[in-house]
């Protein structure tokens, strides 16, 4: 299985669609997951991407029961996430989850081009 | 007396009699009485003398005709068994006679000074009261020695005799005067008013003949205005009847009567306590009656006042249901105010409880806080404020306030009385409780609102960025067609989001009003918003299932009905898992009924009461956005067409909701 740069996770098709397209342009390859749950089993599966990008809100699996599982498993753990969230997630629930950066919705998209590029670039 | 009737003293008896009844003095009669002995027997000076109060001398003397110097020695003469003729009699209580008072031994002491006052006999006979006591002695003098004959003795013993009965008479005159007095003192000192009646014509006429100063004073009438009137002339016609069955019931029965009369009279509407004492005359027959009535106008003024604060008191405790208590410290006793009872439900027949058995009353906590308001109020000699919640298992309310204070201390500075009050706080609670719920519902929905405008926003951002990017390099026509429906998609969300919370505000506040058309065909207008509904089917992997009876018209608010409609589809394609949707709708009877089943997620028992409520959601809000509003609007809406709405769910199986609305709406 080829391995995507971003594994992105949301549970709005439109939304999940317009960051793809959005990343795409950009030149990266994105693989798609609508909750916490499909996206372990996508990791599972051996499909490891450069970054994660994360939403809380998600039903089947939360964004915080997805973060709980990834530190259970070194090879996930290591992949770093960056939290888009529409939601007010406290700073130190964020830090619970070892997120490694988060933005909020609506996005600066520079921004979060920016952090996505600084992930991909470390690796 | 009747010795002394005879012919010779027939005069005598008559003078004096005439003289007691003249109310003379003893002085006078006594004079008269020795003058009276004198005439009758030539010769002869008489002496009446009286003992002191220690029987030892003689204290009064009469004795007109005996020398003064005579006199004026004999009250400092001892009385004894040889003192003279009257101090030996006066000593011994029996006739003395010396007939030759020169050579009697009774008189050696004395023979100079008889001697001086030419006196040679002397008979003395002691004075005795009807109890034997001795008073003093009559005695007969005479100038020559002489023995008395038979009926010199009775002479003498009848004079004394006459004496003893007057002292008698006089002395029944005092004692009779004396309380003659004290009543007169008693009448006219009273401050209770006092009354004689007479009954006249055998008890039809009741007339006043004395009343006391304060009977004036009480009934503010005149002395004129009273005596000698009958009660109708006196009293207020509407005390008559009361006072005549009073009066009446004790000339009947010969017992005092007692009743309570309210007359309106010149000094003002007084209340008066009443007693009528009957008065008998010799033959027993009730002649007068003896009244005597305490003003307690003022009394029952108080009392009655007293009586209505009392009332007030319970009445203003049992609307603040506020209950009052105290406790006196040195026997652990505790007094509660009704209301205390009423609050905590509990008989007052079985009275209050000990402060160390009231925890049963409030749970474990709130117990212990209270103990230690308690007990620092006793040490600091402070009061407290406690918060309290009763148990559940008891009845009635369940959260009350209790306040205390010190309000004794002995010398030392001990609490010895602590007061306060009991106040069911339970209503206030569970406003605050419901206010607190709704602080928390509010910003929950603020919280899942601005999430659910962020979602709509940042795809309609992402999509407008990826427009522009397209416009500035190649432009692939249909991407970007697509792209510009997406975007307005997005804007259709926007603006259905923001209505909804338009309708939230509006609903809320009492302003849904229906906009009711005739032929409204609720068939179609389902198929309509199914139409709209088939991308987001597509996404969620749902299919629908339609089961509709055609031309269902009624009349309707068609931009109602499609919120009803819209909000059971999105919320089954939500929830619904991707399993199959089926939307039915049929007439039964004047009703349409309409059925939107999932197979989804399924809500379970508890939660299906609540989902209908403003900003419940059924499920967490991490895991399903939402504002938990349509399920409400869909209620809100139905209720207003007098149609009803109800769930039936399995969990994890499935929900289906059912609307049933009237044809002919009633706007």
């Amino acid at each position: 299985m080829p391995t995507s740069d971003v594994l992105l996770i949301d549970d709005e098709p439109d939304l999940r669609e317009c960051i793809a397209e959005l990343l795409e342009s950009e030149g990266y390859t994105v693989k798609q997951a609508e909750n916490g749950k499909t996206a372990l089993e996508i990791l599972k599966s051996g499909h490891i991407p450069k970054v994660i990008v994360l939403d809380y809100m998600m039903p089947v699996m939360d964004g915080k029961t997805f973060c709980e599982h990834a530190i259970k498993d070194q090879l996930i753990s290591a992949i770093p996430i960056i939290l888009l969230t529409a939601a007010n997630v406290p700073p130190e629930m964020a830090a619970d989850m070892k997120v490694d950066s988060q933005l909020e919705k609506p996005i600066d998209i520079e921004k979060f081009l920016n952090a996505v590029k600084a992930y991909l670039g470390k690796r | 007396m009747e010795k002394f009737v005879d012919t010779q003293q027939d005069h005598f008896v008559n003078l004096i009699l005439k003289l007691l009844s003249n109310d003379e003095p003893l002085d006078t009669i006594f004079k008269t009485l020795i003058e009276f002995f004198e005439e009758q027997n030539p010769n002869t000076i008489c002496s009446i003398l009286f003992l002191d109060k220690n029987k030892k001398r003689f204290e009064k003397v009469y004795a007109p005709h005996l020398p003064d110097f005579y006199n004026q020695a004999l009250p400092h003469l001892d009385i004894g068994e040889s003192a003279g003729s009257c101090g030996t009699a006066a000593y011994t209580g029996k006739r003395v006679v010396v007939v030759d008072i020169q050579n009697d031994p009774l008189w050696v002491p004395y023979r100079d000074m008889a001697k001086a006052a030419n006196l040679a006999a002397c008979w003395s006979q002691p004075i005795k009261a009807q109890n034997g006591e001795i008073l003093g002695t009559f005695a007969i003098y005479y100038v020559e020695p002489r023995p008395p004959l038979e009926r010199d003795i009775k002479t003498i013993e009848q004079a004394a005799h006459l004496v003893s009965i007057i002292l008698k008479y006089f002395e029944n005159r005092s004692f009779a005067q004396k309380a003659q007095e004290r009543i007169s003192l008693i009448y006219e000192s009273s401050i209770d008013a006092m009354w004689l009646i007479d009954i006249e014509d055998n008890g039809q006429t009741y007339r006043f003949k004395s009343i006391n100063d304060a009977f004036i004073a009480v009934t503010g009438l005149t002395r004129a205005a009273v005596l000698e009137k009958t009660v109708e002339e006196v009293l207020p016609p509407t005390s008559i009847p009361l006072v005549r069955a009073k009066y009446a019931e004790a000339v009947s029965t010969g017992h005092v009567v007692d009743y309570l009369e309210v007359a309106p009279l010149p000094a003002g509407v007084k209340v008066g306590q009443i007693r009528v004492k009957p008065i008998k005359d010799e033959k027993g027959v009730v002649t007068k009656i003896l009244g005597i009535a305490e003003d307690i106008t003022e009394r029952k003024r108080i009392d009655d006042r007293l009586k209505e604060s009392e009332a007030d008191l319970i009445y203003a405790q049992h609307v603040a249901q506020l209950g009052s208590w105290k406790w006196e410290a040195k026997t652990d006793t505790v007094h509660w105010s009704q209301e205390i009872y009423n609050i905590l439900n509990l008989d007052p027949k079985s009275g209050p409880l000990r402060f160390t058995d009231q925890s049963k009353l409030y749970t474990e906590e709130s117990w212990n806080r209270l103990k230690i308001a308690v007990e620092e109020a006793m040490a600091t000699g402070g009061s407290y404020e406690v918060d309290l919640e009763g148990r559940s298992n008891v009845k009635g309310p369940r959260w009350f306030v209790a306040r205390g204070e010190v309000i004794e201390k002995d010398p030392q500075g001990r609490p010895t009385r602590l007061a306060g009050t009991l106040q069911n706080n339970t209503e206030r609670k569970l406003l605050e409780n419901n206010l607190k719920a709704a602080l928390n519902a509010r910003d929950e929905f603020i919280a899942v609102a601005t999430h659910e405008l962020k979602t709509p926003l940042t795809t309609l951002q992402l999509a407008l960025y990826s427009i522009v990017k397209a416009l500035d390099g190649e432009i692939d026509k249909d991407k970007l067609i697509s792209r510009v429906e997406k975007a307005k998609l997005q804007g259709d969300r926007l603006e259905a989001l923001i209505k909804n919370l338009l309708d939230v505000t509006s609903i809320g506040a009492g302003k849904m009003r229906l906009e009711l058309k005739p032929d409204v065909n609720l068939s179609s207008l389902i198929q309509n918003i199914a139409k709209k509904y088939e991308y987001d089917l597509t996404k969620s992997g749902s299919s629908l299932i339609k089961n509709i009876e055609p031309n269902i018209i009624g009349l309707w608010d068609d931009f109602r009905l499609e919120q009803v409609v819209t909000n059971l589809i999105s919320n089954a394609i939500k929830y619904g898992n991707g399993k199959p949707i089926e939307v039915h709708l049929r007439r039964s009877g004047q009703n349409a009924i309409l059925e939107v089943r999932d197979q989804g997620i399924g809500i379970s028992e508890d939660k299906q009461k609540k989902i209908f409520e403003r900003f419940e959601r059924a499920v967490s809000e991490t895991s399903y956005s939402g504002l938990g509003l349509g399920l409400w609007i869909v209620k809100e809406i139905v209720t207003a067409f007098n149609g009803k709405v109800w769930v039936t769910s399995t969990l994890h199986k499935g929900s289906s909701f059912s609307v049933e609305l009237p044809i002919k709406a009633q706007g």
